[in-house]
């Protein structure tokens, strides 16, 4: 009896082991994963992978994979997958990780591309671990596109049992096409930090997509139009073709990878080249036309590969691809490099100069800039011209090459090229430049600058002989050549047409500021009309970048310079500060315009019109609201219930129909909505006159209030509020509506 | 007959004087500051929530603003809906314009930044400009988002009127004098406030990025008449008893008369505007307002 007591006791103490450890798994913490001591690559190979043999066997005899098809059975290490839907476009597929899987990453990848990678990192005849290594490099890839991590702590109970729609995920960067191999590879990982870290399975899943029978014959010619420095590729397709698939490159790119994996990968790996990886559609020339190039040294005899092939509306693409081989032309010997020559111009003021600029016939474009000789630019990007004048040929090289980038650019207008004797065949082209922009007074400069031939070579850099501005004189206003003067033509409600008219013999500058920009902190704030001319001077001309509202015009040989601004408020008066400075750099008074913007002049009864229009295509409503007379501004609201509760539901169904709420209480409700500031302005703003407002809705077939208040003044200048204009408009289209519609006794205000 | 005999006796101690008379001996405090100590009544200081007055209670509402500031007319504009939508409003609530120049160039400005005093002393800079303040009691912002309609119907309803005020003001040699009196219905203290206000001074307004040469302005402060804008200490007065209080003032000669008012803001033991009254300040007067 003891004996069996103390059987029948360890008995039950194991069930109650067995039975506390069933329910403190629920109690006590998760123990820490363990990382299994084998390695997963050294597992022998599973039967149940295919090695699909033909003219182009899966996997490449050459990259190593263990690949299963459609349906993988993992271990507790790895995460099971099963494609359970297949079509041309799609394929859906349903991951079940194991008991030892915390997390897992998983990507899919065109087969085509997975096996440029092994191309280009050393796969091709690399050994099933090295490939794989690959493969595990671009799926937990935290850095760029690698692939999606999954862990219970974010799915909840779905992670055990995940489907995946691919084309219809947003995980599916491109589309699905059709015929094509694809792998899915999976990364199952011990814990949840889904990190190559704690990586102990990988699965890779072949699917091959179907297609349909291809409809027709569709193909593509290839026309290429070589120039010096680049080509011009037009791909042509016959009726039969729905879409265009194109790629050009080095030859020697195509021919490798054509000769590792064939046509048919190398059609699509092109299929799969882009996001998105749409075919361009074959009825539209111009996105079937493209350029590479223009390059300044290319190799005559490199050779380009063009590739194009179309498909079908299906997406089935042509089982054949057209191929164009060419290389650029050669440049003919004895071609002669650009000659150009820059120097400064009779006219140096202290912030305006002018440079003379003289292109040979052999010039196509001249390139400049204006540089400090002791002193970086503005910007630092350039250091002074002296460092580049007595620098190296590699810093000179240095400077060219950023002044052909970003230099002003200057054509040659009187250029032309014979292509029988591939000679220049124009002349020369003399003009002037005009620098005004960041001329500093009393500085140093040179013209840095080069010139570029029809074969898009560069010259080297040439420096013109350094030159002085002159000092900007301040104090001497009386001495100022400079005749300029602002006025306001065209005047609207909105703005008006400036023109500054001015002595052209005698101006280089002149520089104007509106004096109620004053939300501006100082020391850049406008100086008032009061203050003296020491602080107008320190403001127009010092502290660098004072003001985004500065207005600069330069000295134009017409003697003349107007522009139309608008953007004003209607019936408000705008006044402008602006001096001159004469090509002896000495600045003039400080002066003062002042114009007012016409527009509505607001009265006791402001008055509004709301106009709608319905738009039977799409279901929407358009309202103008119209400002009719009085007005100063006026909030304005268009809305339906499931923007904001406009109560538009509660109105009886038909006219004289029961509601739960009277008229007035409508009327009163939409007032606020569009008039009351509690409301937030999220659905009504405050429109200013000069132009009616539009506003177009977005919720087609429902009904909205469209609805504003105007405000006006009276002759003691104390605000006036409108009565609410508005019509309710019905979602089906129908004839806008007021509250009397619906409640017949109601007298509208 | 005894009512009358008290109420009598009650007006020839308070007299009609410049200084408050104190019925009751208190500490002595800086009047204006705020901060003195209510008298310690063993009665309540107000009257019940159900106490039905005779008067019509006016509500202050202080627009904090600036020519400067560029969302200051769209706040007047919200002041000038909410009160077209609220037609209950429409006669009894009286804006009256603080203008601040801390950040910006404004000749309205009341002198030694009191303007922007009265916001930090009530909690407003949050808000910044513009803002209101209903009664001394409830702020928030007059932008867009702005609580105004709901708090004066707040302010209607949870602070009750139990006094009535009256004024007259007249000018002679340059001077202004104001008779401001105060009809308590409850026994309680009280405090007096006064300022002058002016109406259409054509001065600059910025409204958005622009600037309005000669916008008009209204209900332009002027002045805080009173040693505070949280008036001067009345004292005690007892239920169904009359004050008053004068002021002698210099009266500023770039005031336009014709458009200058005094404003008369009776404050509870709470510190919160009960009522208020004003008129013109040469010749102007307006009795209690009365329920009809």
């Amino acid at each position: 009896m003891k004996k069996n007591t103390v059987k029948f006791l360890m008995g039950m103490l194991m069930i109650a082991s067995f039975i506390g450890m069933s329910v403190s798994c629920q109690n006590k913490p998760e123990p820490e994963p363990e990382q299994p001591d084998v390695p997963y690559w050294d597992m022998v190979a599973d039967a149940d992978t295919i090695q699909i043999e033909g003219e182009y066997p899966v996997p490449h005899p050459e990259i190593p994979m263990l690949i299963y098809q459609n349906e993988v059975k993992a271990s507790p290490d790895g995460v099971s997958v099963e494609v359970t839907d297949l079509t041309e476009t799609n394929f859906v597929f349903t991951c079940r990780p194991g008991a030892n899987v915390a997390s897992y990453r998983l990507d899919v990848y065109p087969l085509a591309i997975l096996y440029n990678y092994m191309l280009e990192e050393g796969g091709m005849g690399a050994s099933r671990e090295d490939v794989e290594k690959i493969i595990i490099s671009h799926l937990f890839n935290t850095s760029g596109s690698g692939g999606f991590a999954f862990d219970q702590g974010t799915l909840g109970d779905d992670y055990f049992e995940l489907e995946f729609d691919w084309a219809n995920t947003a995980y599916a960067q491109q589309m699905i096409v059709p015929g094509c191999q694809y792998i899915i590879a999976v990364g199952a990982c011990y814990d949840d930090s889904a990190s190559e870290a704690s990586l102990t399975d990988l699965k890779l899943i072949y699917v091959e997509t179907p297609s349909k029978k291809l409809v027709g014959n569709p193909f593509v010619q290839i026309d290429v139009h070589t120039t010096y420095v680049g080509a011009q590729i037009r791909n042509v397709p016959n009726e039969d073709a729905a879409g265009v698939y194109f790629y050009c490159t080095d030859a020697s790119a195509i021919d490798a990878y054509e000769e590792a994996f064939g046509g048919r990968l190398l059609r699509d790996f092109i299929r799969n080249g882009y996001v998105p990886n749409d075919p361009v559609p074959a009825n539209d020339p111009d996105k079937l036309v493209y350029q590479i190039g223009p390059w300044s040294q290319v190799d005559p005899t490199h050779v380009f590969t063009s590739i194009a092939f179309a498909c079908d509306a299906n997406l089935t693409p042509s089982a054949s691809y057209a191929r164009q081989d060419f290389t650029l032309k050669e440049k003919p010997a004895g071609r002669e490099d650009a000659v150009l020559f820059y120097e400064v111009g009779d006219i140096v003021g202290a912030s305006y100069l002018e440079i003379d600029v003289n292109l040979g016939k052999e010039c196509v474009s001249g390139y400049h800039l204006l540089l400090p000789m002791d002193y970086s630019s503005y910007d630092g990007y350039y250091r002074p011209a002296r460092e580049y004048i007595e620098g190296s040929e590699e810093l000179k090289a240095e400077l060219r090459d950023m002044i052909a980038s970003y230099g002003y650019g200057i054509s040659n207008k009187n250029f032309s090229f014979d292509q029988n004797t591939q000679q220049p065949s124009g002349s020369e082209f003399k003009t002037s430049w005009a620098e005004y922009a960041r001329v500093i007074p009393d500085a140093e400069y040179v013209i840095a600058y080069c010139g570029k031939n029809a074969f898009n070579e560069y010259t080297e850099i040439f420096f013109s002989e350094p030159f002085r501005t002159k000092p900007r004189v301040t104090d001497r206003p009386q001495d100022c050549k400079a005749k300029a003067k602002l006025t306001f033509t065209d005047i609207t409600p909105s703005g008006a047409r400036f023109v500054v008219t001015y002595d052209p013999e005698h101006t280089a500058n002149v520089w104007f500021i509106n004096t109620g920009m004053n939300d501006q902190l100082p020391p850049y704030s406008v100086p008032s009309a009061t203050d003296s001319r020491e602080v107008w001077m320190d403001y127009f001309f010092e502290g660098g970048e004072h003001s985004m509202y500065m207005n600069q015009w330069w000295r134009n040989p017409s003697g003349e310079e107007s522009f139309a601004f608008t953007g004003f408020d209607p019936r408000s008066t705008f006044t402008y500060a602006y001096v001159a400075e004469d090509l002896d750099g000495v600045v003039s008074e400080v002066k003062f315009a002042q114009y007012t913007t016409g527009g509505m002049v607001p009265g006791p009864d402001p008055t509004m019109e709301v106009v709608p229009t319905y738009n039977p295509e799409n279901g929407t409503w358009s309202v103008m609201f119209n400002s009719v007379k009085d007005v100063a501004t006026f909030k304005y609201l268009v809305n339906c219930d499931d923007e904001n509760a406009m109560y538009l539901y509660a109105l009886p169904s038909e006219p004289g129909g029961a509601s739960e709420m009277r008229a007035f209480e409508f009327y009163n409700h939409w007032l606020n909505k569009v008039g009351d500031p509690s409301y937030g302005g999220l659905t009504a703003s405050t429109g200013y006159l000069g132009s009616p407002v539009v506003t177009s809705i977005e919720n087609a077939g429902k009904d909205h209030l469209a609805g504003c208040v105007a405000f006006g003044e009276n002759e003691d200048g104390e605000q006036v509020v409108s009565k609410l204009f508005y019509w309710i408009l019905p979602g089906d289209g129908s004839e806008p509506r007021k509250l009397s519609w619906y409640f017949p006794n109601y007298t509208e205000k | 007959m005894k009512k009358y005999i008290f109420m009598a006796l009650a007006v020839l101690l308070m007299g009609c004087t410049d200084s408050p008379v104190d019925p009751q001996p208190g500490p002595e405090q800086d009047p204006g500051t705020g901060q003195e100590q209510p008298n310690q009544p063993s009665q309540p200081s107000k009257p019940d929530a159900d106490f039905e007055s005779k008067f019509v209670k006016q509500i202050a509402l202080w627009d904090f603003t600036g020519a400067w500031c560029n969302f200051c007319p769209g706040g007047l504009r919200n002041i000038s809906f909410v009160l077209a939508a609220n037609p209950q409003f429409a006669d009894c609530v009286h804006t009256m314009a603080f203008h601040s120049d801390a950040e910006g160039e404004d000749a309205l400005a009341l002198p030694d930044g009191m303007t922007d005093r009265i916001m930090i002393d009530m909690n407003l800079v949050s808000f910044g400009f513009p803002s209101f303040l209903l009664d001394l009691k409830i702020g928030g912002t007059l932008s867009e988002g702005s609580t105004l309609s709901s708090d004066l119907n707040q302010i209607a309803e949870d602070y009750p009127v139990y006094c009535g005020v009256a004024v007259s003001s007249s000018v002679a040699d340059g001077k202004a004098a104001v008779n401001a009196r105060l009809f308590s219905e409850f026994d309680t203290t009280w405090r007096i406030a006064a300022f002058v206000v002016e109406n259409k001074i054509k001065y600059y307004q910025m409204d958005g990025m622009q600037r309005k040469e000669d916008a008009t302005h209204n209900h332009v402060v002027r002045q805080i008449v009173s040693s505070s804008y949280r008036g001067d200490r009345l004292g005690q007065v007892a239920a169904d008893a009359e004050v008053s209080k004068e002021y002698v003032f210099d009266v500023d000669p770039a005031w336009n008369l014709d458009n200058t008012y005094i404003y008369i803001l009776v404050i509870d033991a709470d510190g919160v505007v009960n009522n208020m009254n004003y008129c013109l300040l040469n010749g102007g007067e307006s009795d209690y307002i009365l329920k009809q």
